[in-house]
C-alpha cells in the first residue's frame, strides 16, 4: 500500500506529461471546456442580475421586503380590504425598522372620464414623499409636476392614458369606482404625465395620493398595504414575524417578500430550473467531445499501456493515470473557464448594457414586473462555483469509460496493438 | 535453484477457425544466473514462451513457476507485483515512455517500487554509467539513437534489481556493432551481478555470447545446448 501511495506522484507526473504530449489536442479540449464554462458563468451572472432587478423592482413597486395587509388581501386584492388605523401600523413598523422606509399604499380600479373619453384605469394611491425613496416612478415624469403629500385632488396619468382621455396638464378628469358602499366619483386635476416605457402600463396607470384614496373610499386612516423597504432580501421571514408580534393585530397578515410575491418567486425558480437544464445540455455536449478526445488518446496508447502492465503496473494504476489526466485537464480548464467567465461578466456587472434597441423600448415587462432597459449582471457566486466544480467533475467523469477500457487490457494483447 | 520452471506448457490460439499450437508441452528449467538464448525461426514459439514466463499471457495448459511462485495461482495484482519486483523486460521496439526522459524511464520501475530517493539516485547513476549512458539522462527517447534507446530499456529492466530479465529480440532493430555492444553489456551484468537473462532472438551475436542456447521449432524444444 505504501508503494502505491509513493507511486501516485509518479503516475501524476506521467499524466501531466501525457497531456503535454499532444499539446494541440489538449489546448483544443481545454478551449472547449473553458469556453463552455465561461458561457455558463456569463449566463448565470446575467440571470442573477435579471432576477435581482426583477426582485428589486417588484419589491419596491408592488410589495416590499415586508408587507402588512388585511387578512385575505393576498388571495383577493379587493380595494375595500383595508388596514384600519394605518398610521399606527406605520408608526410601529418605523419603530421596528428605523433604518427602513415604510410606505402606505392603496390600489383602486375605476373608470377615468374626461370630456372626450372614458377609460378604465388601475389607480395607485401613495404617499408621494415616501414613494420617492422607494420607486423611480417620479423620474418617469415627462410633463407637469409630481404630487404633494397633501394633494387630495391631483392625479398623475400614464402618457397613453392621458392621450386617450385627451387631457393636458391642469385639466379635470373624474375618477369613478366602487366606494365604501356604492359607486362613487371624485373630481381630479391632472398634475403630471409619466412615460414608463411600457405602452401597456402607460395606457393604464393613474397615481393619486393616499389621502385622495381614503377620501374616495370614505375610509380615513386606511390603506391596502403597508410596505416596508429594507436593505436586503435575506432573513425577511423572521423580521416579518417580529413585526407581527409588535402589531398584535389578528385582522392583519404580515408577509415577507417571498410570500407577498409568490408569482415572482415561482417565475425565478422555474427560470432557474430551465436554465440548469439548458446549461446541462451544453455541458453534456461538451462532455461527449471530451470523452471522444480522451478515448482517442487512450486508443493511441494501448501498446504503451501494455508496456506499463509488463513493467508491473496494476490495471488500476493504468486507469488512475487516465483519471489523473482528467483531473488535471478538468482543473486547468475549469479554472481558465471561470476566469474568462468572470472577465466577460465584469463589464456587465460594473456598467451593464442598454438593451433598449433589442427590446424596442425603454423598458420591458417580465412576469408583470417592469424592468429598465439597462441590463446588469450580478455575481452569482454559488452558481459559478457549482458550475466550475461541475465542469471539473464532468471532465473526470469523461475519463471513467476510457480508464475502464485501459484497465481491462491484457498485457500481451495490448503490446501487439499497432 | 531454478529461477524459471515450466511443465508441459502449452499455448494454443484460435485463428480463423484453426488451432495454432504456438507452444506445445514445453518442459524447461532455467537456473538463476543463466544467460539463455531461445533460438528458432519466426513462429517457433520463442516469444510465446517468453510472454508466458513473464506472466504477460496465460497458458492453455501446463504451469510456469518463476522465482518459486506458480504464476497460475497468482491474482492479477500479485502477478503485477511479481513483474514489478522480480522480472525485467526488454523489447524489440524499445518501448520507452516517450514523455519521460532517459533517466526518468530508467528509474520508473524504482519509483513504482517505492525506492527511497537517495537510493534511487545512486542506483540510477550507477546503472546509466554501467550502460554507457552518462550525460544522456536528460534526453527524451526521441533525442536518442536506437542503440541508446535500447540501453535505456535495459537500464529500466535491470534498475529494479530483478531476478530475471526477459529480452525479446533486443538487437533486431540495431546495427551489428551496436547490437554486439548491447549484448556485451548485458552479459557483463549477468557475469557481475548474477542477473538471469533469457533472450528470444535470431541474432548470432546473442547466440555466440549465450551460456545456454535452446533451439525451438513448432512450439517445442528441439535442442538444448549448454556452453562453457
Amino acid at each position: 500500500m505504501s508503494s502505491v501511495r509513493q507511486s501516485s506522484p509518479t503516475l501524476l507526473r506521467l499524466a501531466a506529461r501525457n497531456l503535454q504530449r499532444n499539446l494541440r489536442r489538449t489546448l483544443i479540449t481545454t478551449a472547449a471546456i473553458s469556453l463552455g464554462l465561461a458561457l455558463i458563468v456569463l449566463t448565470v451572472n446575467l440571470n442573477e442580475g435579471g432576477y435581482k432587478r426583477m426582485m428589486h423592482s417588484a419589491i419596491s413597486a408592488q410589495a416590499g421586503h415586508i408587507v402588512v395587509q388585511a387578512v385575505g388581501y393576498q388571495a383577493d386584492p379587493d380595494p375595500l380590504l383595508l388596514i384600519d388605523h394605518a398610521a399606527e401600523v406605520v408608526a410601529k413598523a418605523e419603530a421596528r425598522f428605523p433604518e427602513g422606509t415604510v410606505a402606505a399604499r392603496s390600489r383602486l380600479a375605476g373608470l377615468i372620464t374626461s370630456p372626450n373619453n372614458a377609460v378604465g384605469a388601475g389607480v395607485l394611491a401613495i404617499v408621494p414623499s415616501r414613494e420617492r425613496e422607494i420607486t423611480d416612478l417620479h423620474t418617469k415624469l415627462t410633463e407637469g409636476a409630481w404630487l404633494e403629500d397633501d394633494d387630495e385632488r391631483g392625479v398623475i396619468l400614464g402618457a397613453e392614458l392621458a392621450r386617450r382621455l385627451g387631457v393636458t396638464i391642469g385639466e379635470k378628469v373624474v375618477l369613478m369606482g366602487q366606494g365604501k358602499a356604492e359607486v362613487t366619483s371624485r373630481l381630479l386635476r391632472l398634475r403630471g404625465v409619466v412615460r414608463t416605457g411600457s405602452l401597456e402600463l402607460d395606457a393604464n396607470i393613474a397615481v393619486v395620493t393616499l389621502g385622495c384614496a381614503q377620501a374616495f373610499l370614505e375610509r380615513p386612516d386606511s390603506a391596502n398595504q403597508i410596505s416596508v423597504q429594507l436593505g436586503s432580501t435575506e432573513g425577511t421571514r423572521a423580521l416579518a414575524a417580529a413585526l407581527a408580534d409588535d402589531l398584535q393585530r389578528p385582522d392583519l397578515e404580515v408577509l415577507d417578500w417571498e410570500q407577498a410575491l409568490p408569482e415572482i418567486v415561482e417565475f425565478i425558480q422555474v427560470d432557474r430550473t430551465n436554465n440548469v437544464v439548458t446549461m446541462s445540455i451544453v455541458g453534456f455536449i461538451v462532455a461527449i467531445g471530451v470523452l471522444n478526445t480522451i478515448l482517442m488518446s487512450v486508443m493511441e496508447r494501448i501498446r504503451e499501456f501494455g508496456v506499463l502492465l509488463a513493467l508491473g503496473l496494476r490495471p488500476s494504476q493504468i486507469a488512475s493515470i487516465i483519471v489523473m489526466e482528467g483531473v488535471l485537464l478538468g482543473f486547468g480548464s475549469s479554472l481558465i473557464g471561470l476566469c474568462i467567465g468572470i472577465a466577460i461578466s465584469y463589464p456587465l456587472v460594473r456598467w451593464g448594457f442598454d438593451a433598449a434597441a433589442m427590446m424596442g423600448g425603454e423598458s420591458m415587462e417580465v412576469a408583470g414586473v417592469m424592468l429598465d432597459s439597462r441590463i446588469f449582471s450580478a455575481w452569482a457566486v454559488p452558481e459559478m462555483l457549482i458550475w466550475t466544480a461541475a465542469a471539473w467533475g464532468m471532465t473526470i467523469l469523461s475519463t471513467l469509460w476510457p480508464a475502464r477500457t485501459a484497465a481491462t487490457l491484457e498485457p500481451v494483447d495490448a503490446m501487439r496493438h499497432v | 535453484m531454478p529461477i524459471v520452471s515450466t511443465h508441459k506448457l502449452t499455448r494454443h490460439y484460435q485463428q480463423g477457425g484453426l488451432t495454432v499450437r504456438a507452444l506445445d508441452g514445453v518442459d524447461l528449467t532455467i537456473e538463476a544466473g543463466e544467460f539463455v538464448a531461445l533460438m528458432g525461426a519466426s513462429g517457433s514459439g520463442k516469444t510465446t514462451l517468453l510472454n508466458l514466463i513473464g506472466g504477460l499471457d496465460r497458458p492453455t495448459s501446463g504451469t510456469v513457476e518463476v522465482d518459486g511462485r506458480m504464476l497460475n495461482q497468482l491474482s492479477s495484482g500479485e502477478l503485477s507485483q511479481l513483474r514489478l519486483d522480480r522480472i525485467g523486460f526488454v523489447f524489440q521496439a524499445y518501448n520507452l515512455l516517450p514523455v519521460l526522459t532517459a533517466q526518468e524511464n530508467a528509474e520508473f520501475v524504482l519509483l513504482m517500487q517505492g525506492v527511497e530517493p537517495a537510493e534511487r539516485g545512486r542506483r540510477i547513476q550507477e546503472t546509466l554509467r554501467n550502460l554507457g549512458l552518462e550525460g544522456l539522462g536528460g534526453r527524451l527517447p526521441s533525442e536518442l539513437s536506437g542503440g541508446q534507446q535500447q540501453r535505456v530499456a535495459v537500464a529500466r529492466a535491470i534498475a529494479g534489481r530483478p531476478a530475471l530479465v526477459l529480452a525479446d529480440e533486443p538487437t533486431a532493430n540495431l546495427d551489428s556493432h551496436t547490437g554486439a555492444a548491447l549484448v556485451d553489456s548485458m552479459r557483463a551484468l549477468n557475469d557481475n551481478e548474477g542477473i538471469t537473462f533469457v533472450f528470444a532472438t535470431h541474432d548470432a551475436k546473442v547466440e555466440e555470447r549465450a551460456k545456454r542456447v535452446i533451439w525451438m521449432e513448432d512450439g517445442r524444444i528441439l535442442r538444448d545446448e549448454r556452453r562453457g
